[in-house]
């Protein structure tokens, strides 16, 4: 008798207890879907803000939309318009409403290299105040690396034709340049032998002066003979000079444009190299830490560990002909 | 029953958390000897691909890490290591003194090390022609070297072979290669193989039994093909250029000079180039 009644209070109790780790159970689920719910934001007021896209690469349903690296909302949904444009509808917490600027800017971005696309919101002037439900917001595309390293090809292109073609100008045998600085050349020889000719002429007028003798007019006509031949020098020299000087001036002006492309390209490189080939290195080298750091930590836990064999270190063993031949140093440590 | 149903449970539970836990962070030392080991690797891989100049770069790398934290034994094999590369890429005098890093202290290390650094060194008085600094290297090596921990016994075999081959003795090189062939085929070294039968074959030539030579080179030849080794293969080559030569045949010799040519070329080893093309000079 009291078996039974002690097997009876037992059932009770199991049915009991079964009843309440169920009633735990339906609790616990309900209470998980909705912190899931809440997590997923079905309990926040959101508005509804729109902008337009040339193309809809790189965006996806469900993308994250930050304003100054917070999530504020994600994209609801992209749609295709007659004219071909695209409309996105983002969904953005309405809490952050007020702090988001009528004229600003959405911008898709990604999340270090490898990461995801993600929307930014890019603060406006703030003159326009802050946006409402069914705004709409302008949409800009972030310049990657490879535009940019394909812009700074584009402005060297012409820079290296230019020199390109100052240099061929300045080589060509036939150019003006060229043939002015010859004929200088040749001017100058001819005139330094009327200089000596004429220092001659000077001594020896001087000498039959001095000696009273009366062949000066056979002296004075070699003299206006000589003068003739410099006159004609002269006027070589002369026109040699203003092609040389029509010559320069085009030759100036290229290497002005020239220089002027170099300076616009290296400040264009140097800003590139400052500001996003300096955020893509670092973050490569983070990366990189980042992934070692995640594969020494995979390799030294279980159960990774029982199947990566230690690394060991390796002597390259005396080869009698002098070759390198790779065997493991397992022989002992230091003393 | 049920408490031990509970316990159990709570036992597996435990368990499984602390396999899945996060390893213990590693401690600075752990993580230099990472490095050194990966140096280590990365040199090795170098060495086998033959780019022998990153390989000097990473051995270098891995010298200065062991360096750092004193581990004598690190210190030790990448000293030799960098030395073997530095005397491969014939740069003898930087090898020389990264030898002296174990030489001048030889109670920090083990004993086949010091072994191994004192046959470098002998290796590398005969590259330069010092034979009575190689006598005296190679010596001080056999000393050191005590087997089972010592096993480069058949390579200090081949170089004291090469001695006497330098020193006019063809007869005691020959012998003496013959004992390194035995002691490589003990030690199952292919590459020390080849050495043996180079350097007996030489020694043959030079005792005019040109048959046996062109016969022990051919052999070597073969081996170094097969472990695809070009400084070995234009070494083979020259030896039976010369061989060739000796006994008079120029075609053939020209040929096998031209082959050793072609494959240091490719191997951009500039020193068997120049050997080469005396050989091909020689033959015309």
């Amino acid at each position: 008798m009291k078996l039974a009644s002690e097997m009876k209070q037992g059932a009770r109790d199991i049915t009991l207890a079964s009843r309440i780790f169920l009633g735990l159970g339906v609790v616990s689920l309900v209470v998980a879907v909705l912190l899931l719910a809440y997590n997923q934001g079905a309990f926040t007021k959101h508005i509804q803000v729109f902008f337009t896209a040339e193309s809809a690469e790189g965006l996806n349903n469900g993308m994250a939309v930050k304003l100054v690296g917070f999530k504020v909302g994600s994209v609801e949904s992209i749609t295709i318009n007659k004219p071909l444009r695209v409309t996105v509808e983002l969904k953005v917490d309405a809490n952050y409403g007020p702090m988001i600027d009528a004229d600003s800017t959405v911008r898709l971005v990604r999340e270090a290299i490898i990461g995801s696309n993600a929307l930014e919101i890019r603060p406006g002037s703030g003159n326009r105040g802050s946006i409402l439900d069914k705004s709409f917001l302008r949409y800009e595309r972030e310049p990657s690396v490879e535009n940019a390293v394909m812009a700074l090809l584009d402005q060297m292109v012409p820079i290296v034709t230019d020199i390109r073609q100052v240099t061929a100008y300045l080589s060509a045998p036939d150019s003006d340049l060229r043939q002015a600085v010859r004929s200088v050349n040749r001017t100058a020889t001819s005139l330094a032998d009327a200089s000596i000719e004429l220092k001659k002429l000077i001594e020896t007028t001087t000498q039959r002066v001095e000696q009273g003798e009366t062949v000066v007019s056979g002296v004075f006509g070699t003299a206006d003979k000589l003068l003739r031949d410099a006159g004609t020098s002269l006027a070589l020299l002369d026109s040699s000079l203003k092609k040389v000087d029509a010559a320069v001036p085009v030759i100036t002006t290229k290497l002005e444009q020239t220089l002027e492309n170099v300076r616009a390209a290296s400040e264009a490189a140097r800003l590139m190299m400052a500001g996003e080939m300096a955020g893509v290195v670092a973050e490569a080298g983070t990366l990189v830490s980042d992934t070692g750091e995640v594969v020494r930590g995979a390799k030294r836990s279980w159960p990774v560990s029982n199947f990566v064999h230690p690394p060991r270190e390796s002597l390259l063993r005396l080869d009698g002909a002098g070759g390198v031949t790779a065997v493991p140093a397992d022989s002992g440590r230091d003393r | 029953m049920r408490a031990a149903c509970v316990a159990l449970l709570l036992c597996l539970a435990h368990g499984l958390a602390a396999c899945g836990s996060a390893p213990p962070a590693p401690s600075d030392v752990e993580l230099r000897r990472e490095r050194l080991l990966d140096l280590n690797d990365r040199a090795q891989r170098a060495v086998a691909r033959g780019e022998l100049r990153r390989a000097d770069a990473l051995y270098r790398e891995a010298l200065r890490t062991a360096e750092s934290f004193e581990d004598f034994h690190s210190i030790g094999v990448n000293a030799l290591n960098l030395a073997a590369v530095q005397q491969a890429l014939g740069e003898t005098d930087g090898a020389q003194r990264v030898l002296e890093r174990v030489l001048a202290a030889p109670d920090r290390f083990e004993r086949p090390l010091v072994a191994q650094a004192a046959g470098l060194r002998a290796a590398l008085a005969l590259q330069t022609g010092d034979l009575d600094a190689a006598a005296s290297w190679l010596k001080r090596a056999e000393e050191e070297c005590k087997p089972p921990a010592c096993r480069i016994q058949s390579a200090l075999l081949v170089l004291r072979a090469q001695l006497a081959l330098e020193r006019g003795a063809a007869g005691e090189a020959s012998e003496l290669a013959s004992r390194a062939l035995a002691a490589s085929r003990s030690e199952g070294s292919r590459e020390e193989e080849a050495n043996s039968l180079r350097v007996g074959g030489r020694a043959a030539a030079a005792q005019g039994s040109h048959t046996e030579a062109i016969a022990q080179l051919d052999q070597a030849l073969a081996i170094d093909k097969q472990l695809a080794l070009p400084y070995k293969i234009g070494l083979d080559l020259i030896a039976l250029a010369e061989t060739e030569l000796m006994r008079g045949g120029r075609q053939a010799a020209r040929g096998y000079a031209q082959r050793a040519l072609d494959v240091s070329r490719a191997a951009g080893n500039r020193r068997q180039q120049a050997a080469a093309a005396r050989i091909l000079e020689r033959s015309q």
